[in-house]
């Protein structure tokens, strides 16, 4: 029987979390005190008062790799395994073959298309010398979403604009990333927010089809 | 006892293990297949497929607008419940007795003097027309974090630059709202990516704190 001694804010927490679900174990959770003087539970499992902690039996891990490695290896990945990585990666990615500059062109032929907006484009060098001099970073939006966001959060500022980067790759290839506009919103949780969002995920997922 | 039916990277999910944290609650976890027809557990449980679904004690809650209810009105809140909300709230904000235009002057000031760059402003109009007149978006980096980030993970766009917004009030006042630098890159789990951000996230606190 596994144990996960953990919160739901704590990063390490969530990605043994993620780890179970692409496994899909069954385990207790143990929601610890957010003071870590006020663990006694922790401490008679593991002997100290970080989290997380996972027991299996009697394995205790204390380490979040080590507790990553020994489920692993330790259980095998189902068939829907990588279809709850896919979910859980929040982000998404495609290599291209062609040069930085021809890649940002047609980036923005296509977010056109999908009517999604370059508010910002910054490069590498604005943000920091040690970043390549053929990185693009895009700002983009789709104005009735902004909208609708501002109107539901108007605190929420990442909830407006998505960043999208144009990122130079060895062989002179490129590869266009961006962050998953539900993502972005998804620790606040206000399920109005993340609708919105997901109109701009399915426009931002035909761009990326088509790239 | 409460078994709980969810997957890690729904984010009603989230709001539901936010929930039990606040509380305090341990409980069972089901971790379900990614595919709707293969969770005859929860259908045997609830009479259909989706999550999260909670189980107390032989009854069925689903959907986070049935459970949030059930566990608010069953369990009391323990006295370290604010904590954890704030701990699981990732946005910083301060709200300011200052027009926007003061605000924004006296915000670069500050974000200066904790070595936060501004590399981009954009005003709200500029955004979308329905932002109202005196919303600005500034796009901040911290240059050596920024460097770090991108070293360690070069696809993490979300990761390079921190939107930050003025977002005025009405009467006179506005509110500075930054999303947690930490909370934007949480979900992809790269410890040394998060490491970067904390640095950013302690900078952004005090510059607010100085507002």
């Amino acid at each position: 029987m596994i144990t996960l001694y953990e919160t739901e804010w704590c990063p390490d927490s969530h990605r043994i979390r993620q780890l179970l679900t692409e496994l899909g174990l069954t385990y207790t959770a143990v929601n610890v005190a957010a003071d870590k003087e006020q663990r006694p539970e922790v401490v008679s499992v593991s002997g100290q008062s970080g989290v997380p902690v996972l027991q299996d039996g009697d394995k205790v891990y204390v380490e979040p790799d080590d507790a990553l490695e020994y489920l692993r290896t330790t259980y095998p990945r189902p068939g829907d395994a990588d279809e709850h990585a896919a979910r859980g990666a929040w982000r998404r990615s495609k290599s291209l073959s062609v040069p930085p500059r021809a890649a940002q062109a047609r980036l923005a032929e296509l977010l056109l298309a999908q009517e999604l907006t370059i508010v910002a484009k910054l490069s590498g060098a604005q943000i920091d010398p040690h970043l390549p001099e053929e990185y693009v970073l895009l700002h983009v939006g789709a104005p009735a979403a902004i909208a609708r966001s501002f109107e539901l959060d108007p605190r929420a500022p990442v909830a407006l604009l998505l960043p999208i980067a144009v990122i130079p790759a060895e062989g002179g290839g490129s590869v266009v990333a961006a962050a998953d506009p539900v993502g972005q919103v998804w620790l606040y949780g206000d399920p109005a927010l993340r609708r919105v969002q997901a109109a701009v995920k399915q426009r931002l997922l035909a761009v990326f089809k088509e790239l | 006892m409460i078994r709980f039916y969810q997957l890690e990277w729904c984010p009603e999910c989230h709001t539901v293990r936010q929930a039990m944290t606040e509380l305090g609650l341990s409980y069972d976890v089901v971790n379900v297949a990614a595919d709707r027809e293969h969770r005859p557990d929860v259908v045997a449980v609830s009479g259909q497929s989706g999550v999260p679904v909670l189980d107390d004690g032989g009854h069925a809650y689903v959907g986070a607008v049935e459970i949030l209810p059930h566990l608010t009105a069953t369990y009391p809140a323990p006295a370290d419940a604010p904590e954890h909300v704030r701990r699981g709230a990732w946005r910083l904000s301060r709200q300011v007795p200052q027009a926007p235009s003061d605000t924004l002057a006296r915000l670069h000031e500050v974000l200066a003097g904790k070595g936060l760059a501004v590399i981009a402003e954009t005003r709200g109009e500029d955004i979308a027309a329905a932002l109202p007149d005196g919303y600005v978006l500034l796009s901040v980096a911290l240059p050596e974090a920024a460097a770090q980030a991108f070293a360690a993970d070069p696809l993490a766009t979300a990761a390079l630059l921190l939107p930050i917004a003025v977002v005025p009030d009405g009467d006179g006042a506005c509110t500075v709202s930054a999303a947690d630098p930490v909370g934007a890159v949480w979900l992809y789990g790269a410890p040394p990516l998060r490491k970067a951000q904390h640095q950013v996230k302690s900078r952004l606190a005090e510059a607010l704190k100085e507002l």
